[in-house]
């Protein structure tokens, strides 16, 4: 896990001791919080700290499954929770594309199985195109956006099973 | 008028703006980033964006998250509200290239009132009469002492790039001039991304003044009165109210006048503000244009029965401006800041929860704010919860009722602090009562007051910062 210094605030937020009280408050903060965010940004200056945990439920702790649990009733195009470990979400708001180009082929499928920083898609941000990556290896369980979709920041696009869960 | 109007802000501002467009019948768009999942400006919104994580440079700062938001939504205007990418030429210059209206003056009006010496050397052509110094950016310190000496102490250094009481700092003696010119030059580097600077003569008794001037695309110009916002603690301002106390009318119809021609001199559309300074013997000097609604627009609102946010919608749609718009003026309007902040700790900032949020109503009360019991105050963002603003006939009147309205008000909430009881001082000051109040009040105020100076030194503020930190390091532990 990589702790993001943001540049917003001064590189040096007062003397040295400064900093690694920052550091040392964050980790005590982490060792008291259930399960480990995904994300976590520390900026300086006015001292904000965000812990992001990824569940498009907007869940605040990582769900834990239970072989012996019913598996929850949901729309029947929805995966099926007890497979999906993961959703790769947009880097940023604008358009999704599935392939490298109009007409193109799509980066993945269902079915597809993704290694860790495999290209799945680019959302395009006023003409830049940014590829979106998974940040893990799994196979692809739902692609929840069409091509060409307007995305939210944030917003679900792949669904992921783990490694381990063949599709057979 | 605009099918639907992005609002590329948020807080009181971003529901301001969507309240008025409910009126106009526009469709209102809002973005919001991971930080304002449960922004109030939600609840007034028909479509609405995530476009980033907290950090407001990568969400509301972020130009292209605002614009792929509009594409999203499909407006055709934007609102920039205040602060944010309001005086952001490069956010004019987009939206002008897609096709979309920019609510707010030209990408190259904002560029020249985005540097404060190109600001000046412009107005000062138009007519205004402008203080001692600014001519050009000092390139080293001995430079800057050389221009301060022409000048003469006390003087102020200021960020070319800079505004809104932000990125300057008074020098008294020139033996402080290379500390200060440090200070300000890295807070301008960090603020603006720009470090150049400049020196300007400084008023230390002033009345800050500012003319709130709007112009359609036909080139006609009115000015709505004044606002008298002399309250202030480090050039941010606290309490703001019309008319200006004790000015006489003339006075104020020159500055008027003058403001608006140098307006339309510059080819401004739409709204702005002229700021200026008034000395002791009532001379006036043009401090800034604020190229945008201001924060304290509403007392204007209130004593001239004008919507502001309509006319810059109107004015932006390419409507001609009303004739007899601003004729008429009544009465007198204050509102005070409710800013999360603890004024005895050096006004650090104190995010947290408001578990009690309860607004001040009855005759001739008027609240804009995002929050309401429950509200999130986030650390991520300025710290303004809401405005109370008051009107009645005369000033004592309306001073009476700001007292009750400011003591009416229920907020409060584990570690949150807010300006609500310094106001209350304030308003009950004689200076204030009287009417006699200037710049360096409240600061004189505050250091009578006993509470902990303001050092200003950056050490200072990061220990408090990470006191904050913490407290709500162990909160988010609490909360899971």
């Amino acid at each position: 896990m990589t702790i993001h210094h943001s540049s917003a605030g001064p590189p040096d937020a007062g003397p040295p001791s400064a900093a690694d009280a920052v550091r040392a408050a964050v980790a005590d903060l982490l060792a008291c919080v259930s399960s480990p965010p995904d994300v976590l940004r520390v900026r300086g200056t006015e001292f904000s700290v965000e812990l992001e945990w990824i569940d498009p439920n907007g869940a605040r702790n990582v769900p834990v499954r239970q072989a012996d649990q019913e598996p929850p009733a949901g729309n029947p195009g929805e995966p099926d929770p007890e497979l999906v470990a993961a959703y790769l979400v947009s880097p940023s708001v604008g358009v999704f594309y599935r392939g490298p180009e109009p007409g193109a082929d799509p980066f993945i499928d269902v079915g597809t199985y993704v290694e860790a920083g495999q290209q799945i898609g680019i959302v395009e941000v006023m003409k830049l195109m940014i590829p979106v990556e998974a940040d893990r290896a799994g196979w692809v369980v739902e692609v929840m956006k069409a091509d060409a979709e307007p995305v939210e920041y944030g917003e679900p696009l792949v669904a992921l099973a783990d490694p381990g869960r063949g599709m057979g | 008028m605009f099918g639907t109007v992005l609002v590329a802000n948020r807080g009181e501002i971003a529901v301001r703006i969507a309240r008025t467009c409910r009126e106009l019948g526009v469709r209102v768009a809002a973005v919001f980033s991971t930080e304002d999942e449960d922004a109030e400006v939600l609840r007034h919104a028909d479509a609405a964006v995530r476009i980033g994580p907290a950090a407001a440079r990568r969400s509301y700062l972020h130009i292209p998250a605002i614009m792929e938001a509009a594409f999203k939504t499909g407006a055709d205007a934007i609102h920039p509200g205040y602060g944010m990418l309001s005086e952001d030429p490069d956010l004019a210059d987009v939206c002008a290239r897609s096709g979309i209206t920019f609510i707010g003056p030209s990408r190259d009006v904002l560029a020249s009132f985005g540097d404060k010496i190109e600001s000046r050397r412009l107005l000062s052509a138009a007519g205004l009469p402008v203080l001692p110094g600014g001519v050009k950016s000092a390139a080293s310190v001995a430079e800057m002492h050389r221009m301060a000496t022409e000048i003469g102490y006390p003087m102020i250094v200021k960020a070319v790039a800079g505004g809104g009481g932000r990125g300057m700092e008074v020098v008294e003696d020139p033996a402080d001039l290379p500390a200060a010119y440090a200070r300000v030059r890295s807070t301008a580097e960090i603020l603006f991304g720009d470090s150049r600077l400049y020196v300007e003569r400084y008023l230390r008794a002033a009345r800050h003044v500012e003319i709130q001037v709007l112009c359609d695309a036909y080139g006609n110009g009115v000015y709505l009165g004044e606002r008298d916002c002399s309250v202030q603690r480090r050039h941010q301002k606290l309490v703001e109210e019309t008319p200006a106390p004790g000015l006489p009318r003339e006075l104020i119809a020159t500055m008027g006048d003058a403001a608006v021609t140098a307006a339309l001199a510059t080819g401004y559309v739409g709204l702005g503000t002229f700021e200026f300074l008034v000395d002791a013997q009532q001379r006036f000097t043009f401090l800034e244009v604020n190229p945008r609604i201001q924060v304290e627009h509403p007392v204007t609102e209130v004593v001239h029965g004008v919507d502001l946010v309509a006319e810059q919608l109107r004015v932006a749609a390419g409507e001609p401006l009303v004739s007899g718009i601003g004729d008429d003026a009544r009465g007198v309007a204050i509102e005070c800041r409710i800013n999360a902040e603890d004024p005895d700790r050096s006004f650090a900032p104190t995010p947290g929860t408001l578990t009690e949020f309860v607004p001040p109503g009855g005759p001739f009360v008027r609240v804009d704010t995002h929050c309401r019991t429950g509200t999130r105050i986030p650390a991520a963002y300025d710290s303004l919860l809401a405005k109370i603003i008051v009107w009645a006939r005369d000033r004592p009147a309306a001073v009476a009722r700001m007292r009750r309205a400011l003591r009416e008000l229920r907020i409060g909430g584990p570690g949150v602090h807010t300006t609500r009881d310094l106001l209350v001082d304030v308003l009950d000051d004689p200076e204030f009562g009287e009417g006699t109040h200037n710049t360096g009040t409240l600061d004189r105020f505050l250091t009578s007051r006993g509470s902990r100076p303001q050092t200003g030194q950056p050490r200072a503020a990061a220990r408090e910062g990470l006191e904050s930190a913490r407290g709500l390091a162990r909160k988010l532990v609490a909360d899971g």
